[in-house]
C-alpha cells in the first residue's frame, strides 16, 4: 500500500478474485446478513433468545462466507447446495471463534443478550469494512437502500461482464426464475 | 376492517401488528393497484400471522394477477410498518401445486433448478395456506382454502424429510475431508429433521435456507424435546458433536425402509467448465479454484446426471474431488 495524496492506493495481484470478494460480497451483506442479523436483534428484544441464536449462526455462517470469496470461496453462494463451502480459505480459529461466539448468547436476556447481540452485529461489521467501501452499505429492508444497493451493482457490471463474471443481481430480479 | 376472531388467531395476529401503527387492513389492500390488472386474490401473510413476530418482522401482501410480472420485491413503508409485495401468476401458482402434487423425492436427473423450483411452490403455497384473504374473488379464496388440506403438510413433511437424508449424507462424506464444513452439514441436517417434527405436528410455515422460527415452532406447540434437541446441535465445537447428531438424526428420521430405493446423484452446477491439459483435465466453476482430474472429460454436459449411488456409498474418483471442490450439485433421488 501507499500513501498519495491523502488517498491509500491498494494493489492487487488477483483482479478477479478481488472483484468478486468487493461485488458479490456487498450483494451477500445486502440480500443475506443484514436481515438475519435484524432477526438477531429482533428476537433480542422479544426474548426469544433460541431463535436469536440460530440467525446468529446463519449470519455469522454467512458473515464469513463473504470473507471466504477473499480466499478462493466461491463467487456464487448455493446456501441449500450441500457441497457449498462457506468457510473456504479461512482458519478453523476464525471459523469456531463465529460459531462460539453465537452460541454463548444461549440463556441470555436483557442487556446481557442486547451486548451479545451488539459482538454479532460487530462481526458483520468487521466483515464489511474488510470490503472496503467508502460508506455503510445500507441495508435495502430500509426506505433508502434500495437505490443505493442497485448503484452498487450497477458500478461493477461492466467491469463483472468484462471479467466474465456470473451475475451479481439475484434470478428472481432478473426474471430467470 | 379486520376484526379479532377467536376462532382465527390470524385475524387477531394481523390487527395486533397493523394497529402498532396505527393501520387498519382497508390500508393494506391500498398497496395494491391495478398496474397489472385486476388482483384475483390479496392475502396478508408471513410469521406476523404465525404469531412469531417481532419488532423487525414485516407483513407479507401476496397478490395473484392474471399478467406476466417481474419477480423485483417491491417494499412499501406505510405508517412505519414494512409491507413486502410479491405478485404472482395464475399460471405460476397452478404450476406450484401441479409440482408439489408430483412424487418427491423425484426421479433424476434432479439439478439445482428443479430443486429451487419445488423450494420456491412450497414456499409460496404455505405463505398462501397459512395466510388470511384480505381482497379477491370467492372462487380464489375457495382455491386458497384448499390449501389447507393435509397434501400440502404431506409435502412440507416429505421435503424435510429428504432434505435431511441430502444434508446427512454430505455431513458424513465431508466429516473426514474437510471437518468443519461436515459438522455445519450435521446441523443443517439436524435442523432439517427438526424442522420435519414440527412439521408434522402441523407447523408448515416454512423458510428454506434457515432454521429461522424453529424454536418458535416448538415453543407453539409445548415440544420441550424438540426445543431441548435444537439446543443440543448448536455447538460445533462439541467433543463428539458427529455423535451426537448421528444420534438425533437415527432418532427423528428413523432406519425408513422407504428409502431404500432412493439414491444420491451428483450433476454439473451452473459455471462448470473444463479445459484438457496433457490428458488430463482442469475443471473449474467460473473460473474461480481449478481442480485437475484424470483423463479427458467435457464440461458442461447439460443436466446430466455425473453419478449416481444408493445411500451411505462415495462417489468414486474424480467425482468425489468434483464434489469435495463444490463443482457438482447433489440430489436425494428415486430411483
Amino acid at each position: 500500500m501507499d500513501e498519495c495524496g491523502g488517498s491509500v492506493i491498494k494493489y492487487t495481484s488477483d483482479l478477479r478474485r478481488h472483484v468478486a470478494f468487493r461485488a458479490f460480497g456487498a450483494y451477500r451483506l445486502l440480500l443475506d446478513v443484514h436481515s438475519t442479523l435484524e432477526d438477531v436483534e429482533g428476537a433480542v428484544e422479544a426474548g426469544q433468545i433460541l431463535t436469536a441464536v440460530v440467525q446468529a449462526r446463519a449470519t455469522i455462517v454467512r458473515s464469513l462466507s463473504i470473507r471466504s470469496l477473499a480466499f478462493g470461496g466461491d463467487f456464487v453462494a448455493p446456501y441449500d447446495g450441500v457441497t457449498y463451502d462457506p468457510f473456504h480459505g479461512l482458519s478453523s480459529d476464525e471459523v469456531l471463534n463465529g460459531t462460539a461466539l453465537c452460541v454463548s448468547g444461549i440463556g441470555l436476556v436483557g442487556d446481557e443478550a442486547r451486548d451479545w447481540a451488539r459482538r454479532v452485529r460487530e462481526h458483520v461489521e468487521e466483515t464489511e469494512r474488510l470490503l472496503g467501501y467508502p460508506t455503510a452499505l445500507k441495508s435495502v429492508r430500509t426506505p433508502d437502500g434500495i437505490y443505493p444497493a442497485l448503484r452498487v451493482a450497477r458500478q461493477w457490471l461492466p467491469l463483472m461482464e468484462i471479467l466474465r463474471l456470473p451475475s451479481l443481481l439475484p434470478d428472481a430480479w432478473t426474471g430467470k426464475t | 376492517m379486520i376484526v379479532p376472531d377467536p376462532s382465527d388467531r390470524r385475524t387477531h395476529y394481523l390487527a395486533e401488528f397493523l394497529g402498532k401503527f396505527g393501520l387498519t387492513d382497508v390500508d393494506l389492500r391500498a398497496q395494491i393497484d391495478d398496474t397489472f390488472g385486476d388482483s384475483k386474490l390479496v392475502v396478508a401473510t408471513g410469521s406476523v400471522l404465525q404469531g412469531f413476530a417481532n419488532a423487525t418482522s414485516d407483513i407479507d401482501l401476496f397478490v395473484i394477477v392474471d399478467r406476466e410480472v417481474q419477480g423485483l420485491p417491491i417494499l412499501s413503508f406505510t405508517g412505519g410498518a414494512r409491507i413486502d409485495i410479491t405478485f404472482h401468476t395464475v399460471a405460476a401458482v397452478k404450476q406450484h401445486v401441479d409440482r408439489l402434487h408430483s412424487a418427491w423425492p423425484a426421479k433424476g436427473p434432479l439439478p439445482q433448478r428443479e430443486f429451487v423450483a419445488r423450494k420456491r411452490a412450497l414456499d409460496i403455497l404455505t405463505r398462501f395456506a397459512l395466510s388470511l384473504p384480505i381482497g379477491g374473488t370467492q372462487s380464489w379464496r375457495e382455491w386458497r382454502h384448499d390449501l389447507e388440506a393435509p397434501w400440502l403438510r404431506d409435502a412440507v413433511v416429505q421435503w424435510w424429510e429428504v432434505d435431511a437424508i441430502r444434508k446427512w449424507e454430505a455431513a458424513r462424506f465431508f466429516a473426514s475431508r474437510r471437518p468443519l464444513l461436515g459438522r455445519q452439514r450435521y446441523y443443517e441436517a439436524a435442523l432439517a429433521a427438526l424442522e420435519r417434527r414440527a412439521a408434522l405436528a402441523g407447523q408448515i410455515y416454512f423458510v428454506s435456507g434457515t432454521a429461522k422460527w424453529l424454536p418458535e415452532k416448538f415453543a407453539a406447540i409445548g415440544d420441550d424435546e424438540g426445543l431441548r434437541r435444537c439446543l443440543s446441535v448448536l455447538d460445533l465445537s462439541d467433543v463428539g458433536y458427529e455423535t451426537t447428531v448421528e444420534r438425533l438424526l437415527r432418532e427423528e428420521l428413523g432406519g425408513g425402509t422407504l428409502r431404500t430405493g432412493w439414491q444420491i446423484e451428483l450433476t454439473p452446477l451452473e459455471g462448470i467448465e473444463s479445459f484438457p491439459i496433457d490428458g488430463r483435465t482442469l475443471v473449474s466453476r467460473w473460473q474461480g479454484r481449478y481442480v485437475e482430474i484424470p483423463g479427458h472429460m467435457e464440461f458442461p454436459c447439460s443436466d446430466k446426471a455425473f453419478w449416481r449411488g444408493d445411500l451411505g456409498t462415495e462417489p468414486p474418483l474424480p467425482w468425489d474431488i468434483l464434489m469435495e471442490e463444490g463443482m457438482v450439485w447433489m440430489s436425494v433421488v428415486a430411483r
